[in-house]
């Protein structure tokens, strides 16, 4: 059964459309604004004409591809392509001032891959007993996990931890902006109907890291605003630091992204933040993320890209989408007549086996075109500002009206990047408002879950968390990581020293 | 002599060209790209199921038929694009009943006048909702899960996954005289994934998710629509008990902004009942386990306004159970 499902595998079709897919995610990805979930929606109906098992390996090519695209321009002009290549620029962007771009670029690939083989690796091998796993977390135990990711903002703080606290805030604030869909009660939307549907956290990311950088920028004659610099670097040695040297970090990264990824309704953002925030926690040298530590870049690229197989989990043992781009994919697989879940497998496993070894061909391709893309992708840093500004910022305009289709998600990225200047200039870090906004709306849903859940069962919020064993193990979590975080912050550490 | 007979023919060509057009015909529509507004995300059900029948809509009406995905606040931002657009056959959509009815019936804020801003063309699908418990429950059939109320009353956690699914719990806490409570999830998926986990006790949910609940154990204890659940013929018809839920069915509905030409509406609705004959279209459709049922013209509209009452009637008298407050 397997030989003859390789066989089915290794066709010119199937090889041809994975490898478009991932091309086609790298390059959406790359783009400032635009996601794999924009790509996967947009191609949707282009694989109606095909046979599910290639719909499924041309949209796990983009969703993969996806996931690595945004790290190129994260680490050579530090815009994000996309929310989950936010912490690859905290440490690829230093690399590229410091003349090591290609050094970054290759940790950045070759994390992706070996994260990338990680998460699928597990989808093959642990699909069931993952998908149970995931699904004993309830909403109690959602919202401690949402607590547990925003303690991260305890790495992200700098030297002054409330500024840090106060940014997160406003982040979860932000969150609550639009209707609430329990209530249909409009929340801070002063009569205004484009804010009904609430500020898209995409939105606010491309203003913050992409149109702020762009602002920033105007006046400035090359794209680098250093000397470039191009240090030679051997893949074997990236390839050797990161399965060797840094095997511990690697795996715990690839399986935090896993892990988050199976997680329903989670989503990549939540993962990377976690992943770097405890990369950063356990490094002998915390003082050196930010400032260029291949670690951060190992951390945050493995973990995205662990997320696709982990989001591909419950989709395909129980139909339950682990993020946006995945339930696409279940889009496409319906209009097919299969329908995700158990089905799957006992009607059409040959769909199921033939998109998961293609979903390894997808990494391959993806590794390729990233190594031998290296130097090209390069030759952005040699263009002219005033060519790279408007390109960029021409596409971050695209890439926020394409979200929603709607023009008043540019003017609020367009706000956005403005305010994140202004914050900036005072010294206030802008990544916890990122983190805040990513986990508001997770966490209060539950909160609110929560709370009728105690309700309707007669008990009090703290005894229904305590007595329920899982959501035990995350209060304790909880306490430790706000501990950890508090003695780690610089000014703490200072203070108890004195 | 020859300009004469030259003129003549010029002549009767222009009078014959002339008498070939009707005089007062309508204008040709559509002659350009129609773009489909669907208020919700890709891969959602009323976008799956209008990229299934939007091509053969394309095909009839020898146009581009472009789908524009406008998603936010419950399909609310999706729905007034349509309802605002320029009324000239360009700009069309869907939107799913019956949330549309309960979002104005119950949303003072929603702009939207539901009998004065839409027509409401056809549909071709109607999704029932359904009861489901653990098959290994005190509750597992609905005499039991009533009877459990009955003795504490809101005691089991019921979950459920949008504003109709509340309404339809209304309806059964009505029809019983219970109370339940219920405990709001963002989809079907979050409480198929709820249900699984074992962090709910019950749930109401559209009947296309039986599979799921199937594999962790669960079943119908009360089957919407009108025919018997296959795999569960024990399950009770809600129907068969004299609760008629048929105004909660889940119908994705095309439709136009109000003041489109008549014509425009005429032909859109000839296409669609052209469309409903093809067999494909019925197979594509259940494929996605969506239930077939098409209706057009003014019975699609009849039923769309007959239904508002209904749902006012029963959100009127339980809106602090459709309403959440906390």
């Amino acid at each position: 059964m397997t030989l003859e499902l390789l066989q089915r595998v290794f066709v010119l079709d199937v090889l041809a459309l994975a490898t478009l897919g991932t091309l086609l995610g790298i390059i959406f990805a790359a783009i400032p604004g635009l996601n794999a979930a924009i790509a996967m929606t947009l191609f949707l109906p282009v694989t109606y004409g095909m046979r599910p098992e290639l719909a499924l390996s041309f949209l796990g090519g983009v969703y993969m591809g996806g996931m690595y695209g945004g790290s190129i321009t994260a680490i050579l002009i530090n815009v994000p392509g996309c929310v989950e290549a936010t912490c690859t620029a905290y440490d690829g962007y230093p690399m590229t001032l410091q003349g090591r771009s290609r050094e970054a670029l290759y940790y950045s690939i070759f994390a992706s891959t070996f994260g990338g083989f990680f998460g699928i690796l597990a989808l093959v091998l642990f699909t069931p007993p993952l998908a149970s796993v995931a699904l004993k977390f309830g909403p109690p135990e959602m919202m401690l996990l949402g607590m547990c990711g925003l303690t991260i903002i305890g790495c992200l703080s700098g030297n002054n931890v409330w500024k840090a606290v106060f940014m997160a805030a406003l982040g979860l604030f932000l969150a609550t902006v639009g209707t609430d869909m329990s209530s249909s009660v409009r929340r801070f939307t002063f009569g205004n109907r484009a804010l009904t549907a609430g500020l898209s956290p995409l939105v606010v990311a491309l203003g913050i890291f992409c149109f702020a950088e762009m602002f920033r920028d105007i006046g400035m004659r090359k794209a680098a605003t250093f000397e470039y610099k191009d240090t030679p670097i051997k893949p074997s040695t990236v390839i050797y630091d990161i399965l060797v040297t840094k095997t511990y970090l690697f795996c715990k990264s690839s399986l935090l992204g896993l892990f988050i990824g199976i997680l329903p309704g989670i989503g990549g953002g939540t993962a990377v933040f976690t992943a770097y925030g405890e990369a950063k926690r356990s490094s002998k040298h915390p003082e050196t993320f930010g400032a260029g530590n291949p670690e951060g870049i190992i951390a945050a690229e493995s973990a995205n890209n662990a997320v696709v197989g982990g989001a591909l989990i419950p989709m395909l043992a129980i139909g339950i989408p682990g993020s946006p781009g995945v339930a696409i994919m279940g889009a496409a697989l319906t209009t097919h007549g299969i329908i995700c879940g158990p089905d799957l497998f006992t009607k059409r496993p040959d769909v199921a086996y033939i998109f998961m070894y293609a979903m390894f061909l997808t990494i391959v391709g993806m590794a390729l075109m990233g190594i031998f893309g290296i130097k090209w992708f390069s030759y952005i840093l040699k263009i002219d500002m005033y060519y790279l500004i408007p390109i960029v910022t021409a596409f971050a305009i695209f890439g926020a009206y394409s979200i929603n289709n709607m023009v008043s998600d540019v003017l609020v990225a367009a706000i956005s990047g403005t305010v994140a200047i202004v914050l900036m200039k005072l010294e206030f870090p802008v990544s916890p408002l990122i983190v805040g906004f990513v986990l508001s709306n997770l966490i209060e849903q539950n909160l609110r879950r929560t709370i009728q859940m105690a309700g309707i069962k007669q008990m009090n919020f703290i005894s229904y968390l305590l007595q329920r064993p899982l959501s035990l193990i995350l209060v304790v979590a909880l306490i430790g990581l706000i501990t950890l975080f508090t003695f780690m912050n610089p000014n703490t550490k200072k203070k108890l020293q004195d | 002599m020859m300009k004469k007979i030259v003129l003549c023919i010029l002549f009767l060509a222009l009078v014959l060209s002339l008498c070939s057009t009707p005089s007062i015909a309508a204008p040709a529509w559509p002659t350009k790209t129609i773009t489909w507004i669907v208020p919700f995300s890709a891969g959602g059900n009323a976008d799956n199921i209008s990229r299934i029948i939007a091509p053969y809509f394309s095909k009839e009406l020898g146009v581009a038929i472009n789908i524009v995905n406008q998603p936010g606040a419950a399909g609310e931002i999706g729905t007034m694009a349509i309802a605002e657009a320029d009324p000239d056959g360009y700009t069309i959509g869907v939107i799913n009943a019956p949330d549309i009815q309960i979002s104005c019936i119950v949303n003072d804020a929603y702009d939207l006048d539901f009998f004065k801003d839409l027509n409401y063309l056809a549909t071709y699908t109607a999704t029932p909702i359904s009861f489901y418990a653990p098959q290994k429950s005190e509750w597992n059939t609905l005499e039991k899960f009533v009877k459990y109320h009955k003795e504490h009353p809101g005691g089991l956690l019921f979950g459920e996954g949008g504003i109709g699914h509340r309404v339809l719990m209304a309806t059964v806490m009505d029809y019983f005289g219970i109370q339940i409570s219920s405990v709001n999830f963002n989809s079907v998926a979050d409480v198929v994934a709820a249900a699984l986990g074992g962090h709910i006790d019950a749930a109401g949910a559209g009947n296309q998710v039986i599979s799921q609940f199937v594999s962790g154990g669960w079943a119908p204890i009360a089957w919407g629509g009108t025919e018997k659940c296959k795999d569960f013929p024990d399950a009770p018809l809600f129907a068969d008990m004299g609760l008629f839920t048929d105004f909660l069915n889940v119908m994705t509905v095309l439709l136009t902004p109000k003041d489109v030409p008549a014509y425009v509406n005429e032909r859109l609705i000839e296409v669609a009942n052209k469309v409903s004959r093809i067999p494909e279209v019925r197979t594509q459709l259940e494929a996605i386990n969506c239930v077939y049922y098409f209706t057009s013209g003014a019975d699609m509209d009849k039923k769309m306004k007959d239904y508002y009452s209904q749902i006012q009637t029963i959100s009127e008298k339980y809106k602090s159970a459709i309403v959440l407050n906390n």
